[in-house]
C-alpha cells in the first residue's frame, strides 16, 4: 500500500484554478520532487498534503485513510506529515531546544526528559547540538533551516514536506542544508520536495512530478522524465538554465 | 501668605492625604493597566473571531455575536470620555440598587468608591488594551502560526504558546504607555468621589483656600510618578532587550539581504 495517495485534487483561489485534477502516489522511503514554473501550483499542492491549504475536492489517502473526510484528525496528520518552510518559521520566542521539544510535549505528550533527549539527538544529526540554547534570531539562515529540519525529525514523521527549503538562503548556505537532506535520503526518510535546485532534485529524487498550469504534465523517475521531456518540461528546464 | 508658605503649610497639614491620594492613584493605574491588559487579550481575541466556512451554524452565530459585542464595546468605550463613563457607571449602578458607600465602609481611601473607580478604569483600559494587543498580534509573522500548526499543535496551543507571547512582546512599549496615561487620567475619577490624588488636592484646596499651592503639589507628584514610571519601563526594556529571546527578526528577509 502506498503511504500517500493523492486522487483528483482540485484547488482554486478566488475562482482561479490552481490545481486541476492532480493525482499521484508516494511509497514508503521515496523522495518525490515537485517541479514547475512559478504559479504552476507546486507549493499549493505540497500545502494540501498536510492541509495547510484545504483542497476544494479530491482525496488524499494517508495510511489508507482519506484525510479530507469529515472527522479526520488534521492535527494527527500534521504531526506525521511535517513541513519545512522556505522562511523556516522557527518560534522566535523560544530557544532552539524549546523549538524542538514543544510539539513533542504538546502533541506527542512525551515527557520533558525524553523530549529533550530526542531533540538533542536530532540536533546532533544536523550538526547543531551546541546551539541548543541559542535563539533563532542569532542563527544564520542555513542554521535556522537545519534547526527546522531537526524540529520536524523530532516528531518521528512518516513524511517530511520541504517547501523550497533553500530559496531564502545565501548560496553559501544552500550546500549545508542540501547535505542534511541528502543524509535523510540515505536514511530512507520519505519526503516530498518543492525546489528550484533541479540538479539536486535529479540526483536525490526517486520520482519527479512536473506540474504545468495546475495539471500533472510529467510523472516518473528522474531518468524517465529527463530522457523524454514534454515540450513544457523542456522549456521549463531551458528557463531554469539547465 | 505667599505660595512657598502655602505649600509648606499644606504639606505639613495634609501630608497624609497627599500620600493616600498618591497610593490611590497608583492603585488605580496598576490595577487598571494589569487587569485591563488581561481582559484586553480576550477582547482582541473576540475582535479577531471570524466565522469560517465549514463551521456549523451555531458556531457561526456564536462567533458573529461575540465579534459584534467586542467591536461595539471597543468603539463605545474608546469613543466616550472616561469621566462620562464614570458618572454613567455611578448613576447606572445606583439605579440598580448598588450602594457604593456600604462597600468597604470606614476606610479612608480604599472605600466603596475606590472599588467603583477600579472597575471603571479597568473597563475603560480594556478597550484600549484590546487595540494594543490586536496590533501586537498583527505584527507577528503569519509563518509562526503555520510552523506551529504544521507540527500538529492545535489553534489554541498555537495562540497561547507561540503567537500571544510574541504579540505581547511587540506591545510592551504601548502597554507601558497605557500605564502612564492611566496615572494621569485616573484623576477624572474624582467626579465619583474616588480618593485619588486630584480628589485629595481638591479637598485640601477647599478647606485651606490655598488653591494654587494644592494643585501645584499634585502636579509635581504626577510628574514624579510619570517620570518614575518611564524610568522603570526603560529599565524593563533594557533588561528584555539584552536577552536574545526578545530580539525577533524574520529570518527569510535577513538571509536574502
Amino acid at each position: 500500500m502506498s503511504i500517500l495517495s493523492v486522487e483528483h485534487l482540485r484547488k482554486s483561489f478566488d475562482g482561479e484554478m490552481v490545481l486541476q485534477d492532480v493525482s499521484f502516489t508516494l511509497e514508503q522511503g521515496e523522495c518525490l520532487t515537485i517541479l514547475g514554473n512559478s504559479g504552476s501550483g507546486k507549493s499549493t499542492c505540497l500545502r494540501c498534503l498536510n492541509q495547510l491549504a484545504l483542497p476544494d475536492s479530491g482525496a488524499i489517502y494517508f495510511e489508507g485513510k482519506n484525510t479530507l473526510e469529515k472527522g479526520y484528525d488534521v492535527n494527527y496528520l500534521r504531526s506525521k506529515v511535517n513541513m519545512v518552510f522556505q522562511s523556516f518559521n522557527l518560534f522566535a520566542n523560544m530557544d532552539v531546544l524549546k523549538n524542538c521539544t514543544l510539539a513533542q510535549r504538546k502533541v506527542l505528550h512525551r515527557g520533558a526528559v525524553e523530549a529533550e533527549a530526542v531533540a538533542r539527538r536530532e540536533l546532533a544529526k544536523v550538526g547543531l547540538q551546541e546551539k541548543a540554547h541559542a535563539f533563532p534570531a542569532s542563527l544564520s539562515g542555513g542554521q535556522k533551516q537545519r534547526v527546522a529540519i531537526a524540529r520536524s525529525l523530532c516528531m518521528d514523521p512518516s513524511i517530511l514536506l520541504f517547501d523550497e527549503p533553500t530559496s531564502a538562503l545565501d548560496p553559501a548556505m544552500v550546500a549545508e542544508v542540501l547535505r542534511v537532506m541528502e543524509g535523510l535520503r540515505k536514511e530512507g526518510v520519505t519526503m516530498v520536495l518543492v525546489t528550484h535546485q533541479i540538479e539536486f532534485a535529479r540526483r536525490i529524487s526517486s520520482k519527479i512530478l512536473f506540474l504545468h498550469q495546475g495539471k500533472v504534465n510529467l510523472f516518473g523517475t528522474p531518468k524517465e522524465v529527463f530522457a523524454s521531456p514534454t515540450p513544457e518540461f523542456a522549456s521549463f528546464l531551458a528557463l531554469e538554465g539547465k | 501668605m505667599n505660595l512657598g508658605e502655602d505649600i509648606a503649610t499644606l504639606l505639613t497639614t495634609y501630608w497624609k492625604e497627599f500620600l493616600l491620594g498618591t497610593a490611590g492613584t497608583l492603585l488605580l493605574s496598576v490595577v487598571g493597566t494589569g487587569v485591563g491588559l488581561l481582559l484586553g487579550i480576550f477582547l482582541a481575541m473576540g475582535k479577531r473571531l471570524r466565522p469560517k466556512t465549514g463551521d456549523p451554524w451555531y458556531a457561526k452565530a456564536g462567533k458573529g455575536v461575540l465579534h459584534g459585542f467586542c467591536a461595539v464595546y471597543s468603539a463605545v468605550v474608546r469613543g466616550t470620555p472616561m469621566m462620562v463613563q464614570a458618572i454613567l457607571f455611578k448613576y447606572g449602578t445606583m439605579a440598580l440598587g448598588v450602594n457604593w458607600n456600604d462597600i468597604l465602609p470606614g476606610i479612608d481611601v480604599f472605600n466603596g468608591w475606590m472599588v467603583a473607580g477600579l472597575i471603571v478604569i479597568t473597563l475603560n483600559t480594556t478597550a484600549y488594551m484590546g487595540e494594543v494587543v490586536l496590533s501586537g498580534l498583527q505584527g507577528v509573522d503569519p509563518g509562526q502560526e503555520e510552523g506551529a500548526r504544521s507540527l500538529g499543535l492545535t489553534s489554541a496551543q498555537t495562540f497561547r504558546l507561540v503567537v500571544l507571547p510574541q504579540a505581547l512582546r511587540n506591545a510592551i512599549p504601548t502597554i507601558g504607555n497605557e500605564w502612564i496615561v492611566n496615572i494621569k487620567d485616573s484623576s477624572v475619577l474624582n467626579v465619583i468621589g474616588v480618593a485619588e490624588l486630584y480628589f485629595e488636592a481638591y479637598m485640601a484646596a477647599n478647606t485651606s483656600y490655598a488653591f494654587m499651592a494644592s494643585y501645584l503639589i499634585i502636579a509635581v507628584i504626577y510628574l514624579l510618578l510619570t517620570l518614575g514610571s518611564n524610568l522603570v519601563l526603560k529599565l524593563i526594556g533594557i533588561k528584555l532587550e539584552g536577552r536574545s529571546i526578545f530580539r525577533f527578526t524574520h529570518g527569510a528577509r535577513r538571509a536574502q539581504a
